[in-house]
């Protein structure tokens, strides 16, 4: 059970616990429906093989991206559309970012999770309508707040009716071009029962180091996941593409196949090596 | 140089009127304990459509927000965290007057980014809230005053993040006055804070700077 008697649920049999790590990962933008079948197809078997229950992830609007003139993605109609045909054909959980109150009413339709983006996690309207919606929401904690202001995040979507909420890990700005992930962070907001996850492709970002485009350390991320599974959080965030290089957004941090394969294959030999604390 | 406050729209302060951003929509979760009440913004707008004269800004925070003004205001401020939103700039262009307050997270060339979506709009002050190092106060980047400067970017600061390291009412006289005065050497226009403290605060150190005037 998590903070405010969350039994962890979400759906097709996937569910949040002190046992075994929710894997949620997917390409960075929704580029396509049959990029987006071809990527939850090979993480669902992946994780059926290594016995991980697995949400599927993408974005179909980047809306804050940094230069105006970057691909944003389907959109929300053609994007739900998308991620409704993948949740059926693969019968995974699908999970998909908010921007707006308008997204939270038509994503809440298709998707089992709706994350609030770390830019947006002081939107207290925006919290409101995610809450309202009913289901699982897993909230990006900004680079610029505090792990503190996260657990009254969640403390406040529990008084508007919903405790089913992730609190996600994503890292802490230290100037411009770096975040620095401060693993006490993951201690700090799992003391009072919250679900954790870690998002281990954004905290490798590095913001604005390639001529307006977010730029990344993707060689990192396996040592960021490894200490976030040591840390014994609830679920782990990756982006996954067939060719990040090609990839319209994120693409100095998304994994490779062969990448995700590595890093998903080692996911429970990562968090047993963990000692004296407590899941 | 003009002081701003940003101040929530309650009853009992409606009829300030001199140099006010108001935050009619209490977009930002403070505390667990904050109102769980939706629709504030289009609420409070309401009083200010019954008004005569333009007030002088709004706190904006959705484009939806924005296609409810009807000129009420002379200005719209953009909130941090919200400076990346590329629709919300995008609805934010078409207005007279913005102030746009710098994401902690940003660099100076993406400050540039975030100006070229709110194209069209000519009178852009960018207000410079710090970038984070870290767990600790926020921390102003003086070469920042330059880039403003060598820029022509109109240019000012929110005062509030600089402050948050004297949680325990110790004195902040001397931070204070030292932002102030960076930002009159280096040609900013505009200082932003919010708090009826911090307000006579500022009334306080200007007195000991010499700079005679009234917020």
């Amino acid at each position: 059970m998590f903070a405010g008697n969350w039994n962890g649920d979400v759906a097709l049999g996937v569910t949040f616990s002190s046992k075994d790590v929710v894997l949620m990962a997917g390409p960075c933008t929704l580029e396509s429906l049959e990029l987006g079948l071809k990527v939850g197809s090979f993480l669902k078997d992946l994780c059926a093989k290594n016995q991980i229950p697995y949400i599927f992830k993408s974005s179909f609007d980047k809306a804050n991206r940094t230069k105006d003139s970057s691909p944003r993605g389907p959109g929300r109609t053609q994007g739900l559309e998308w991620l409704k045909q993948i949740r059926q054909e693969l019968q995974v959980p699908v999970l998909t970012d908010i921007h707006t109150i308008e997204d939270v009413e038509a994503a809440a339709d298709v998707c089992d999770v709706l994350q609030m983006p770390a830019f947006l996690c002081e939107h207290r309207e925006l919290l409101i309508s995610a809450a309202l919606s009913k289901k699982v929401i897993q909230i990006k904690k900004g680079q610029f707040v505090s792990p503190q202001y996260m657990v009254e995040v969640a403390q406040y979507m529990e008084k508007c009716g919903n405790s089913k909420v992730i609190l996600c890990e994503r890292g802490t700005c230290f100037g411009y071009r770096s975040l620095i992930v401060d693993y006490t962070n993951i201690y700090e907001m799992k003391r009072y029962g919250n679900c954790i996850s870690f998002d281990a492709t954004h905290s490798a970002q590095q913001p604005g180091n390639q001529n307006g485009q977010t730029g990344g350390q993707r060689e990192i991320i396996p040592t960021l996941a490894r200490a976030a599974l040591a840390s014994h959080v609830n679920g782990l965030f990756l982006e996954v593409h067939p060719e990040p290089s090609k990839a319209w957004s994120d693409a100095a941090t998304q994994l490779s196949f062969s990448e995700a394969q590595d890093v998903i294959s080692s996911m429970r030999q990562y968090g047993s090596s963990a000692i004296g604390l407590s899941k | 140089m003009e002081f701003y406050q940003i101040l929530p729209f309650e009853k009992d302060n409606q009829d300030v009127k001199k140099n006010i951003l108001w935050d009619i929509g209490q977009w930002k979760l403070s505390s667990s304990k904050d109102t769980q009440e939706i629709g504030l913004f289009e609420k409070n707008l309401k009083h200010f459509q019954h008004q005569q004269i333009q007030s002088l800004g709004v706190v904006v925070s959705s484009p939806h927000q924005i296609s409810l003004l009807e000129n009420e205001f002379t200005s719209l401020y953009i909130p941090g965290s919200l400076s990346r939103q590329s629709d919300l700039l995008k609805a934010c262009s078409s207005y007279s007057q913005v102030i746009l307050e710098k994401g902690p997270f940003m660099a100076k060339e993406d400050i540039l980014h975030a100006l070229e979506k709110l194209k069209p709009c000519k009178d852009i002050t960018v207000i410079d809230a710090g970038n984070i190092f870290g767990k600790g106060p926020r921390i102003f980047d003086i070469r920042l005053a330059y880039f403003y400067e060598s820029k022509h970017i109109p240019w000012g600061i929110y005062l509030n993040p600089f402050l948050e390291e004297y949680p325990n009412g110790d004195s902040f006289e001397e931070t204070l006055i030292s932002l102030i005065r960076t930002v009159k050497e280096f040609g900013g226009k505009k200082i932003v804070y919010h708090g009826h403290y911090l307000r006579s605060q500022i009334q306080t150190c200007l007195q000991v700077i010499g700079m005679e005037m009234s917020l």
